[in-house]
């Protein structure tokens, strides 16, 4: 983009007495502006400082900036906590018009000292962008010092965030909770947790995890392994003697919320809302909670009866599930209208198995089935113990001799690895692409090839193939090879005439995504959705175009993640609670400079950190493997207190300031 | 990845400033450097917790690496080049001092912390002479409400380290940073004035003034004498340095290489020395005349005492009767059992812990032979799981609980926790088991059945122990009765623990006050040493005092000579039980060590009665004790921090005590009083000093015999068990009846008898304002809110404790941690009252079935 001038990351570009169109181009993202109305004049970071457009005053952002840092400064260290107040006072002095050139001196040896030995990234990262100032304005601060210039009064939004908190869909305090246990307060960290999600459990351990890919730490030897510690942090409260946190202002509103699926975004929606006083019921359409969490993701990966324990948290805190309620059926937008309900979080997400488009699907065939279907019938079998429910008619698994999954995802990975833990010793994934393509988390890849699943790559599945009693025989495959790179460069893969064979399976199973079910939405054609058969909703809110009601999670994004749809339902449970209190629904002040923040990213895989390496992530210990083959347990055993105190000793804390420049002055 | 099993590296080899160093994975730069000797300046830095960074003075250059690297918290890796000292670095470090020196009073001249400050000497070290940064200066009031710690905002250099010794050493994490930026401070963790242990251990980190005890403090520090000694109060038997100025006790201080302890210390070891040299120690020896005492001199009181006891000889063993003490060390306890033995040629002496918990020492000497079993602090740190039965483990002994915790985070060990009420320990404990005091028996049988049953479901026994038919037998025709006494809910939870048991397999019981006073000691105390032996795990008694152990290794008991070889002279032999000879047999003398036991004995009236019944009663004591009072003869001794000699402490350790003042006026030790007594009665025992004693002590008690060589006492001579399992039903216990409420006592971490009535420090944290609870009375008892409401009692209402004879009053509070059914009351209350009378007129029954010397049993 172009801007008047900018040391973002280094790269020093100065568009200062140019011809705005012979302005040089720069690798920058930013919004124009602040929020969608005012203008962002300038944004000062970690990275160094970016103006995108006149009028700034550099020397007050920087003042600004100093005074946001000391805010930020935690206090666990002696240069941020003291020298960042020595500067801010400095500074006020510099923009009062009572600086000397001596103190813009001591300023440059302050931020030296200071981001050279201070412990986490508001100090070491923080004076950068003053350092950009005094090389690159110094004229601004000498008229300053020469009394020729007083500051504007600008409005200054900031924002204090950290490359994992940046990439997390909910904005979770990552380096927080990481410091609390690291200091050994468990209670706490979980309720820093709980603060972004109160999933802490099965994010804990089914979270893909987008903060490890954003973790400062990996360009010094390996990202911290956040997603465990979360496990751990939670974990520790539900093995140990703890009184959970209550929910003081438990049902202190008279409006009533109704949320509709009790998956990831409903549990969540419905906690975030509980604890704003609201009361809550979730309908479900199933007689279990969790939604894809529990139906999808395998017992050995989220063992029931935890998450059970998860799930019941939130009912301590307020919250009423009902079960087996079909919405759209058995209840509607205007029936639950009539019984009081003030506004609606819409979170069923995407549970219909996407169909391979082969011939013979619509037949019908006996051991032919969808993704979800497939591992719900799992689940259901093997959790019959671990959490008895009467309302589920476990059903009669019949070991299939071979077993075929078509798709490379993680639905795929789960029903692979489950019918190996089964006891079936053919499993197979069909595959159209290559390895390198597969879409699942490597590590599901490596396990499961490690389990002895089989991969067949670059074959695409063509017809179903049946006996007379119409029980599934075989799938009819056709031989793939790369094609010729398409216009953006990436070769495709194309069928190879005349390769059409039968791969014999007794059991299929397709795993190649899913839609969402949203029938009951014909009721208030105003909620506009897309072809995708997805919610259109107002991207800060999640409110739809009835104001009533709100979604999230699959529903809106189309089928995801855990997270993304946790991430949702905080938002939307925030502007839920907006909307019943009758005030106006929106984001604040530090949201939008989340969004701003995630536009230009935190994380730059390519910078060099004075940090020594050598500190191995600590290995999740996992259970034996006998005990992986022909059986449900827990894979992973989660990490002992001092392999989670070691491995949060490992985080760096990379908090950091963004900052805005906006003339015209904060809405008010 | 986890699924590749690669050979883990167990050592890292790194160069520090040109030297090659191979250290463990996991050693820091900094422990690595001091390994070698480098020193590396450090402020916040603490052995004891994990590293807190925060003072960023360690910093050091390594190879490669842009800028400055703290050491405290960098794990050396292979193949590092570290430089430890440079011009860069200095400066760096200067320049974090510096940061500190903003606003930080020049208050020295006056800062008690003078002397021993780590922020003058690192001022000094590094040669700051000024320093040109500056920010506007706030005073800050300093914080008075803390109890025992001051804290001074003003001086605060916000390390932190008083934060993480409160949170990882002692578990209570009272403290947090309360704010953000240059504003932030230290506070409690819910901004309200301290409520916590009071262990000092804040005080005793703290590097520079900012902390410090609200006692007054007259000393600078290189005005102190320091004496090496052990604390006078439980029996952990801690170390610490009295420190000493002008012949007065100014402070208590500790250090990480000092002692068992490591530095550790609670409220009770550092604040509790005041009574040593308060005005109200006797200075000389007293006869009493008529209704009053008259003061007299040594030879006068001894001769007096020689001639009436020598007219009463001639009435057989049976004239005397003795108490030993706990308090008292090994040497005068010694001394006083030869003195009875050979000058007075009784063997009626007996002490409190023996009569206290007579049938927990049965079980003890039972299952180990002669030896009580012994566990040392470095085995019981092996432990994963350390499981405390009827222990109140932050109220009793409670550095026990620090090593617990150094378990905790160094392998991550677990912590169950069973008791008569909701027992309290920080970290979270794994579990919580609240058993009811008469059914203590039942549940180690529930939980011995239910550990038996999961090993042999997963593979057997693994400790090799022998579950024999006939064990199991036994063992099967207890099981459904004792099961059946427990409620369901505690039933699944003991099931849980067995099989927490098995999963960690190196177990820890920990046995406090509550079994060794239970009626079935004897039978209970079998039951968890058969549960060690089972799971492979390991015992540990608690012990009162700082003696207990001691007392009775020295043979201060009936029937026991010291090392615990039996009385085999028939002449010799006596009565087991004090209470019972008095009150059947003519007994003419009555004599009491170093015991306040009209104040410890839980029915103090009944053995008030006994020593009135006898015609003469000596006491030596060092206060004018309800004891003392009752007494003809009252002679004067030193407490432990005025002599030398030694205790025994709960792992079975001899250590040494020496003397840090002088003795009071003409107090002298208890041990040369008696070897004075038994010359004064013709029989010279020949000691010139402690040390003589000692040596005997040594050659008499198996295990104490390095202990000369300023050892300690040989563990393998004490370990002695034999693997074989053993049980037998116990006689059947009087339960509590219908309606009844039952009486137990509470332990408070402050109070430790007549010691704490003349320390005003510990007095105050306690609420007491005089030293006796029976002149201001009232003490807090506490009720389950169920039976407060069932009984119509509001909080702070008035209730009469009525025994035959006798009453105390206390103040009804409420607590969820009291299980149903009980009162909890005062340790040191009169525990024998049998109704309890409310404001409102009405009669409450109760019952004591504490196993003590008490009513029932005197």
């Amino acid at each position: 983009m172009k801007v008047l001038f900018s040391s973002w990351l280094d790269v020093i570009v100065d568009n200062r007495g140019k011809a705005r169109d012979a302005w040089d181009d720069v690798k920058v993202k930013l919004p124009e502006t602040y929020d969608g109305a005012r203008k962002m004049t300038a944004f000062m970071g970690w990275g160094g400082i970016v103006v995108l457009d006149e009028p700034f005053d550099i020397v007050e952002m920087a003042a600004n900036y100093v005074k946001a840092l000391q805010k930020s400064s935690c206090a666990k260290c002696f240069p941020c906590r003291v020298g960042t107040k020595v500067m801010e006072d400095i500074f006020a002095r510099i923009v009062a018009g009572q600086g000397t050139e001596r103190d813009l001196t001591q300023l440059e040896g302050l931020c030296d000292t200071i981001s050279r030995n201070s412990k986490c990234g508001i100090g070491q990262l923080g004076p950068g962008p003053i350092v950009d100032s005094f090389k690159h304005f110094r004229k601004e601060y000498q008229d300053y010092v020469l009394g020729k210039k007083k500051g504007p009064g600008y409005f200054y939004p900031n924002k204090t965030t950290a490359p994992c908190t940046a990439a997390c869909p909910t904005g979770m305090d990552i380096p927080l909770y990481i410091e609390q246990i690291k200091e050994g307060d468990f209670a706490g960290s979980l309720a820093t947790i709980r603060q972004a999600s109160p999933m802490a459990c099965s994010l804990g351990r089914a979270c893909f995890h987008p903060c490890e890919n954003n973790c400062r730490r990996e360009n010094v030897e390996r990202s911290l392994a956040i997603c465990k510690l979360k496990r751990f942090a939670w974990d520790y409260e539900d093995l140990h003697v703890v009184e959970k946190p209550g929910n003081p202002s438990r049902h202190t509103r008279p409006e009533k919320a109704a949320v509709i699926g009790a998956g990831p975004a409903g549990l969540s929606a419905a906690y975030y809302l509980l604890l704003q006083g609201f009361p809550v019921t979730i309908f479900e359409k199933l007689p279990t909670p969790g939604g894809a969490a529990w139906t999808g993701i395998p017992h050995y990966r989220i063992p029931k009866d935890v998450m059970m324990r998860e799930v019941k948290y939130i009912e301590d805190l307020g919250g009423e599930i009902k079960y087996n309620v079909h919405f759209g059926k058995d209840e509607t937008f205007a029936t639950l209208r009539a019984k009081g309900y003030k506004s609606f979080f819409v979170a069923t997400g995407g549970d219909l198995s996407k169909s391979m488009g082969v011939e013979g699907e619509d037949k019908n065939y006996q051991g032919v089935y969808g993704g979800i279907a497939a591992l719900k019938e799992i689940t259901d079998f093997t959790t019959k113990d671990a959490v008895p429910n009467p309302a589920i008619k476990v059903p009669v698994l019949a070991k299939p001799k071979k077993v075929l999954v078509v798709g490379g995802g993680n639905t795929a990975m789960d029903c692979v690895r489950s019918w190996i833990r089964l006891g079936c010793d053919d499993v197979n994934i069909v595959y159209r692409r290559t390895k390198k393509e597969l879409p699942a988390d490597p590590h599901e890849v490596h396990e499961s090839e490690d389990e002895g699943v089989k991969y067949n790559f670059m074959l695409a599945p063509t017809k179903l193939v049946a006996d007379a009693s119409g029980k599934v025989i075989g799938l009819e495959c056709q031989k793939m090879e790369m094609g010729p790179p398409d216009e953006s460069g990436r070769r495709k893969p194309v069928p190879v005439p005349g390769s059409e064979h039968v791969v014999e399976g007794d059991m299929i199973i397709s795993a190649i995504g899913q839609d969402c079910d949203i029938f009951f939405l014909k009721e208030v054609p105003n909620v506009k959705t897309t072809k995708w058969k997805t919610i259109v909703t107002n991207e800060d809110t999640f409110q739809t175009d009835v104001p009533d009601i709100f979604a999230g999670g699959d529903v809106v994004s189309g089928p995801l993640n855990l997270v993304t749809a946790v991430g949702h339902a905080r938002r939307a449970a925030q502007c839920m609670g907006q909307y019943m209190r009758g005030e106006p629904v929106g984001i604040s002040d530090e949201q939008r400079m989340e969004k701003i923040i995630a536009t230009i990213g935190v994380y730059d895989k390519n910078e060099k950190i004075p940090v020594p390496g050598g500190w191995p992530r600590q290995e999740m210990p996992i259970c034996d493997r006998q005990d992986k083959i022909g059986s449900f347990k827990e894979v992973e055993l989660g990490y002992s207190l001092e392999a989670a105190v070691d491995e949060a000793s490992r985080c760096m804390r990379c908090y950091v300031v963004g900052m805005a420049c906006v003339p015209e002055g904060s809405a008010k | 990845m986890s699924h590749v099993t690669t050979e883990t590296k167990t050592t890292v080899t790194l160069t520090i400033d040109g030297q090659t160093v191979e250290v463990g994975t996991g050693t820091t730069i900094l422990q690595a450097a001091r390994r070698v000797g480098k020193k590396i300046p450090t402020l916040c830095y603490l052995e004891k917790t994990h590293p807190i960074g925060s003072c960023r003075v360690c910093s050091v250059e390594v190879a490669g690496v842009d800028g400055p690297v703290m050491s405290c918290n960098t794990p050396a890796a292979d193949g590092m080049s570290v430089t430890t000292d440079s011009e860069h670095l200095k400066e760096f470090r200067r320049n974090m001092i510096q940061f500190i020196l903003v606003n930080h009073p020049l208050d020295c001249p006056v800062c008690e912390r003078s002397g021993e400050c780590t922020l003058q000497n690192l001022t000094w070290q590094l040669g700051i002479q000024k320093h040109d940064w500056a920010t506007a200066a706030h005073e800050k009031k300093p914080v008075v409400d803390w109890g025992l710690i001051r804290y001074n905002q003003n001086l605060c250099v916000m390390c932190e380290r008083c934060v993480r010794i409160c949170n990882e050493v002692q578990g209570i994490d009272a403290y947090r940073i309360d704010g953000n930026g240059y504003s932030a401070k230290i506070n409690t963790k819910d901004g309200k004035p301290l409520d916590c242990d009071f262990c000092g251990q804040c005080i005793s980190v703290c590097p520079v003034g900012a902390l410090s005890s609200g006692m007054y403090f007259s000393g600078r520090s290189w005005e102190m004498v320091r004496t090496k000694t052990v604390c006078p109060h439980c029996g952990v038997g801690c170390s610490f340095e009295v420190n000493v100025k002008n012949g007065k006790i100014v402070r208590v201080t500790s250090n990480n290489a000092l002692g068992n302890n490591k530095g550790n210390l609670c409220a009770r070891g550092r604040f509790g020395y005041e009574f040593v040299q308060q005005g109200d120690r006797l200075t000389a020896p007293m006869i009493r005349r008529g209704h009053g005492f008259e003061t007299t001199d040594w030879d006068t009181a001894l001769a007096y005492i020689a001639e009436k006891l020598n007219g009463y000889r001639a009435a057989g063993k049976n004239a005397f009767a003795g108490l030993g003490s706990e308090r008292a060390t090994n040497e005068d306890n010694y001394v006083l059992q030869k003195f009875f033995r050979d000058a007075l040629g009784s063997g009626n002496i007996d002490n409190l812990a023996n009569m206290a918990g007579h049938e927990a020492a049965a079980g003890i000497f039972e299952q180990y032979g002669d030896f009580p079993m012994a566990l040392s602090f470095d085995e019981l740190k092996k432990g994963n799981l350390f499981v405390f039965i009827g222990l109140d483990g932050s109220n009793e002994n409670p550095v026990v609980s620090n090593h617990i915790r150094e378990a905790i985070h160094g392998h991550g060990a677990e912590v169950a926790l069973a008791y008569s009420k909701e027992a309290f320990f920080l970290p979270t404990p794994r579990m919580k088991l609240t058993y009811g005091f008469a059914d203590l028996y039942e549940f180690t049988v529930a939980l011995m059945g239910d550990l038996v049953a999961v090993l042999k479901a997963n593979g057997g026994i693994p400790s090799g122990a022998a579950v024999t038919a006939d064990f199991e037998q036994r063992l099967g025709a207890e099981l459904s009765g004792a099961r059946g006494a427990l409620d369901g809910a505690l039933a699944a939870q003991v099931a849980q623990l067995a099989a927490l048991i098995k999963k960690k397999e190196k177990p820890v019981f920990l046995i406090g006050q509550e079994v060794q006073r239970h009626p079935r000691a004897a039978a209970i105390i079998r039951n968890i040493v058969n549960l060690a032996k089972i799971a492979g795990g390991r015992v540990m008694v608690m012990r009162e005092y700082c003696n207990s152990q001691g007392v009775n290794d020295m043979g201060v008991a009936p029937n026991v000579l010291p090392g615990y070889r039996k009385e085999t002279r028939q002449e010799l032999t006596a009565y087991a039980d004090l209470c019972t000879l008095i009150n059947n047999h003519e007994t003419k003398a009555l004599i009491i060590a170093d015991e306040d036991v009209l104040r410890r004995h839980s029915d103090f009236v009944k053995f008030r009665e006994a020593m009135d019944k006898v015609e003469f009663a000596v006491v030596v004591d060092q206060f004018y004790s309800q004891t003392a009072m009752a007494a003809d003869v009252v002679l004067p001794s030193c407490t432990a921090l005025e002599k030398d000699g030694t205790f025994t402490n709960i792992e079975g350790r001899v250590q040494w005590v020496q003397p840090a003042v002088e003795p009071i006026g003409n107090s002298r030790p208890t041990w040369r009083i008696f070897a004075d007594l038994a010359k004064a009665m013709g029989h010279d025992f020949g000691y010139r000093s402690t040390t003589d004693v000692s040596r005997e002590i040594a050659s008499m008690v198996p295990g104490y015999g390095a202990i000369m060589d300023g050892g300690m006492t040989d563990f393998s001579a004490r370990v002695g068990a034999s693997a074989s399992l053993s049980m037998e039903s116990p006689a059947p216990m009087k339960k509590p009846a219908a309606g009844e409420m039952m009486l137990l006592p509470e332990h408070s971490l402050f109070v430790m008898g007549i010691y704490t009535d003349y320390c005003p420090s510990l007095r105050h944290l306690v609420g007491k304002h005089y030293a006796d609870f029976h002149v201001e009375g009232k003490p807090y008892v506490d009720f389950n809110p169920a039976d407060a409401a069932a009984l119509n009692l509001q909080a702070e209402d008035t209730l009469l404790f009525k025994a035959p004879k006798r009453e105390w009053k206390g103040r009804v509070r409420l607590s969820e941690t009291v299980r149903p059914g009980s009162v909890r009351i005062p340790d040191e209350m009169d525990q024998s009252p049998s109704v309890i009378m409310t404001a409102g007129g009405r009669e409450i029954q109760c019952r004591n079935l504490l196993g003590l010397m008490g009513a029932e049993k005197c």
